[in-house]
């Protein structure tokens, strides 16, 4: 199992969510230094994607990145990593609306097999 | 030994004592058994090559004693046998190495090398290989990056080659990979699996609305339901020019 590096990226969005770029072995033997591959990724990211391009970018610790079981919810705030539990994931925001289709499907008077298979 | 010596001259009308004879006859008695060296050999003596090659002391012959130079350039078809140890030499020359194949002809092939400007180490393997199926990993057609990762919690690769540079997790089932040696262009080719958290199958994709870039790649993994999925195990391959 190759593990990400220390370190990290953290993109911020203008909405404080975040994309969170794990660094690997890979990249450090090609730059010699963590500082160096986080300066060069950083740079080959905005240079390559529109949607790094304007972004905040910050390297962070990865201990200092919450736990995994709530990343969904990740925002940056103060500088840091914050778990915002008031945020709705993408998958549940998705399931909301799979439910509001299910809900209107089934006043019309369809099964729970037909609203069911039209869904899926 | 020396030059061989007379001890004892003779003239005409003397007496021959036994004693002086016996030292006289001796003192060549011994040089000539064994003890020849050298300085008994005269430096024109035209010693031919059926001798020199009956010199057997240690197995070897020294070139360096049967040569008036320090460089040794023989010619003309030579036949060997046995294990020769060139450990510590060195072949001089942009292709030191001709091989005439089992017919003596005007065709033969050389290896040639390159001027090299650092130090270079071609290592043969443990194993049968045929050159005419060798592809070499310049080419083409091989594949120049791959790699199995978990997409789920903090990205880790199960294993991968070119393909550990970065991994950026843009939120449910959308990653940004990264090359560590970039393809010339964008023009590669990539392809991918994903095996679904679900009962579902999942398709992995290049990202609508982004494009390939030559050192990364937008991929999207996604249900067959249309909903984004951080599946443990992605499988991706990428194969271009570099």
């Amino acid at each position: 199992m190759k593990a990400p590096l220390d370190k990290a990226l953290v993109w911020v969005r203008p909405d404080q969510s975040i994309a969170v770029t794990y660094l690997f072995e890979g990249g450090l033997k090609k730059h010699g230094s963590l500082d160096e591959f986080c300066k060069q990724e950083e740079a080959k990211l905005r240079r390559e994607h529109e949607q790094y391009k304007d972004l905040p970018c910050h390297v962070v610790n990865l201990s200092d990145l919450p736990d995994a079981t709530h990343k969904r919810r990740w925002r940056w705030k103060a500088d840091k990593v914050h778990v915002d539990m008031s945020v709705k994931t993408d998958v549940e925001v998705r399931e909301e609306k799979r439910t509001t289709v299910k809900d209107k499907l089934k006043s019309l008077g369809l099964s729970d097999e037909e609203v069911n298979e039209i869904v899926r | 030994m020396a030059t061989i010596s007379k001890p004892n001259t003779f003239s005409a009308g003397g007496t021959i004592v036994a004693s002086e004879h016996n030292d006289n006859y001796d003192t060549i008695y011994n040089d000539y058994n064994g003890n020849i060296t050298n300085a008994n050999i005269s430096g024109s003596a035209a010693i031919v090559d059926t001798k020199l090659a009956q010199i057997t002391t240690a197995s070897k012959v020294s070139l360096s004693a049967l040569v008036t130079s320090d460089n040794f350039a023989p010619s003309g078809n030579w036949t060997a046998t046995g294990i020769w140890d060139f450990t510590g030499a060195t072949l001089a020359g942009a292709s030191p190495l001709v091989f005439e194949g089992s017919t003596a002809n005007d065709f033969e092939t050389t290896i040639a090398v390159t001027d090299p400007t650092a130090d270079r180490t071609i290592t043969i393997p443990d194993s049968d290989v045929n050159l005419g199926n060798v592809v070499l990993s310049t080419s083409d057609a091989v594949v120049k990056a791959w790699g199995t990762f978990n997409g789920s919690g903090t990205p880790a690769f199960a294993d991968s080659y070119n393909m550990d540079s970065s991994i950026t997790d843009n939120g449910t089932g959308d990653y940004t990979i990264s090359f560590t040696t970039d393809f010339a262009d964008a023009n590669y080719s990539i392809v991918g699996t994903a095996q679904s958290t679900s009962a579902n199958v999942d398709i992995v994709a290049v990202k609508t609305g982004t494009s390939p870039a030559a050192g990364s790649c937008n991929i999207v993994v996604m249900k067959d339901t249309g909903a984004v999925d951080d599946s443990t195990r992605i499988c991706f391959i990428a194969i271009g020019g570099q």
